[in-house]
């Protein structure tokens, strides 16, 4: 809701009250923020919230006020430009501790965060030899399978690549694309009620039994020793014998407690690790553990 | 087990169990966050970088927090900025650093109406327990504090302040550090990949952090070394480690028959002291290693 009486009020107040120094702001930027003010409410009574936002904006530029900076995320929601929305309201709650809307302000934040964006996985062009058939893969978004083999994919909107739409509220994914014979992996970010377009590549031919998968770059497994050579790797497919067997798990420096997985015969096993937690600890983070078995007709 | 049930407040708060022997458990965990609001005195767009930094904090992304806080008013020192750093640095258990920005905090609002609470709070962090993350390079080791038996490698626990002895042992490693812990210490010890295999002996011999020396000595025919892995047949021991120098009798044991690797460990008390012979108890255990 807007709040144009109001600021438009208070900003009157300011400029021929005693108490206009209250903020330490000189008259001519109150006046100037007024004048601009004013003219965003014109245009946004208008319908024309461009002009509108970037009068608020100027408005608030000149001299911030709590009330302006609501109005210019009330206008940022209308024009679904909602990260910019969530951050100005919570610009307006930062200053407006005791505001009495404060619980509805909140609440809308995390709507709007909630906002469902669209990733649309796709590949390079079928010509280009890192190009990976999105039909005959698995795709995995953080660890969990969104499209089995077998699914069609589709032609993209706008001028994306063919591939394949998943809704995901806004932040960094880990897309995994895993066929038969080989993997890509790619980390894609937007924000919340964005499209985005995800183009995962691979080598043509890359064998193994187990994909390994991380949220972080610093967590790694430890491939198989090839003699005292070691090696480690955050997104790799390597070999390992069918059974239960232990991948060692490295974080930055540290040593993790080892993950144990049932290695299927013929088909592959899957391993997604992932931590919330940040890397400036003094130890392994903690550590979520989500697993598949992937399973490829012959 | 006394190391568990130990009460996180009287670890934080306390240091009694010290003297107790060996006592350790989990790191604590730092209180929720408490922020303070911007000023509407900030310009647009240090509101704006600080709105970000709540918006990180909020998403628990803390490293952007920070970085966002940090990128308030380079110029001027805001009260509510340093708060709120000090508050994302406690959270992220960096609590020296935390306790610098309290104390900025506090320099940049002297009159700051929540001074007595903010330094109480400086002087709870001042009393966080050393924590201590053991771990290593090779797979399958377990890991003994004071010779207590943790658990497999890594761990990452909080000890009382004082003299610890910390091993890391493999089926084919061996490594043994002894240390002062102090409160807010962070310390991570650990053991380096080992392409030798002249740790891989039956029996690990190893002792409490009163005895600060290591070495070898000849005792009949037999060639010891100590902190090390020893090879020996099943059967009882008797040894007076470096001729008696230091312990005020022989080291007595039996290596049982069978497989397996016998951790010996000489409890000869926590504090080093060179002035006079150490009394000492010796403790064994059969090593069991993770699959």
């Amino acid at each position: 809701m807007m709040r144009a009486l109001l600021v438009l009020a208070l900003l009157a107040r300011v400029v021929t009250a005693d108490d206009a120094v209250r903020k330490g702001t000189p008259d001519k930027f109150v006046k100037a923020a007024g004048e601009a003010f004013r003219a965003a409410v014109a245009a946004d009574q208008a319908g024309q919230l461009r002009d509108a936002l970037g009068l608020y904006q100027k408005a608030f530029a000149i001299s911030p006020h709590p009330s302006t900076i609501y109005n210019i995320a009330d206008v940022q929601r209308r024009l679904a430009l909602l990260p910019q929305a969530i951050k100005s309201y919570q610009m307006y709650l930062s200053v407006a501790q005791t505001a009495s809307d404060r619980t509805q302000v909140e609440a809308v934040i995390e709507k709007l965060g909630k906002t469902p964006g669209m990733l649309w996985v796709s590949s390079l062009a079928p010509s280009d030899m890192q190009s990976i058939d999105l039909t005959s893969a698995y795709i995995l978004v953080d660890g969990e399978i969104k499209k089995q083999p077998g699914v069609e994919t589709h032609a993209g909107p706008y001028n994306y690549n063919e591939g394949f739409g998943i809704d995901l509220v806004a932040g960094e994914h880990v897309v995994d694309v895993v066929t038969a014979v080989s993997y890509g992996s790619e980390t894609c970010t937007f924000g919340a009620g964005e499209n985005h377009q995800c183009r995962v590549k691979a080598p043509p031919r890359t064998d193994g039994s187990v994909v390994f998968s991380s949220n972080e770059g610093s967590i790694e497994v430890r491939l198989p020793a090839k003699g005292k050579r070691r090696e480690e790797k955050r997104a790799v497919r390597f070999m390992l014998p069918p059974g239960r067997q232990r991948l060692d798990v490295r974080d930055r420096s540290f040593e993790c407690a080892p993950i144990y997985v049932d290695v299927p015969k013929g088909d592959i096993a899957y391993v997604f690790v992932s931590t919330t937690e940040h890397d400036r600890l003094e130890r392994c983070r903690s550590l979520k553990i989500v697993q598949h078995k992937l399973h490829f007709a012959n | 087990m006394r190391s568990t049930s130990l009460a996180l407040g009287a670890l934080l708060l306390g240091t009694s169990a010290a003297s107790a022997g060996p006592a350790y458990g989990p790191p604590p965990k730092p209180g929720p966050p408490v922020r303070k609001p911007a000023s509407i005195e900030y310009s647009a767009e240090d509101l704006g970088e600080f709105a970000e930094a709540l918006l990180a904090d909020r998403a628990g992304d803390l490293e952007s927090a920070k970085q966002h806080y940090n990128r308030v008013s380079d110029d001027v020192p805001l009260p509510a900025v340093l708060y709120n750093l000090a508050d994302v640095m406690r959270r992220m258990e960096q609590y020296k650093a935390a306790i610098e920005h309290y104390r900025k905090y506090l320099d940049a609002a002297p009159e700051a109406p929540d001074r007595a609470d903010v330094e109480a709070l400086i002087a709870k962090l001042q009393q966080t327990p050393p924590i201590i993350t053991v771990d290593g390079d090779e797979p399958r080791a377990l890991v003994f504090l004071d010779g207590v038996l943790v658990g497999p490698s890594p761990q990452t626990i909080q000890i009382t302040p004082g003299w610890h002895a910390v091993d890391r042992v493999g089926p084919e490693t061996f490594e043994h550090d002894s240390f002062e812990a102090k409160p807010l210490d962070m310390m991570h010890l650990q053991a380096p990949y080992r392409s030798s295999k002249d740790e891989d002996g039956n029996v690990v011999f190893t002792t409490s952090s009163a005895m600060q020396t290591s070495g070898s000595w000849k005792d009949g025919d037999r060639m010891w070394r100590f902190p090390h892995r020893n090879v020996l047949p099943p059967g009882r021991y008797e040894t007076a480690p470096f001729d008696g120098k230091y312990l005020c009798n022989s080291v007595l044991f039996d290596v049982p028959p069978g497989n397996g690797v016998l951790y010996v460990y000489i409890d000869a008390g926590p504090t080093p002291d060179r002035k006079q012979c150490l009394p000492f108890t010796v403790k064994t255990k059969k090593l069991v290693f993770p699959p």
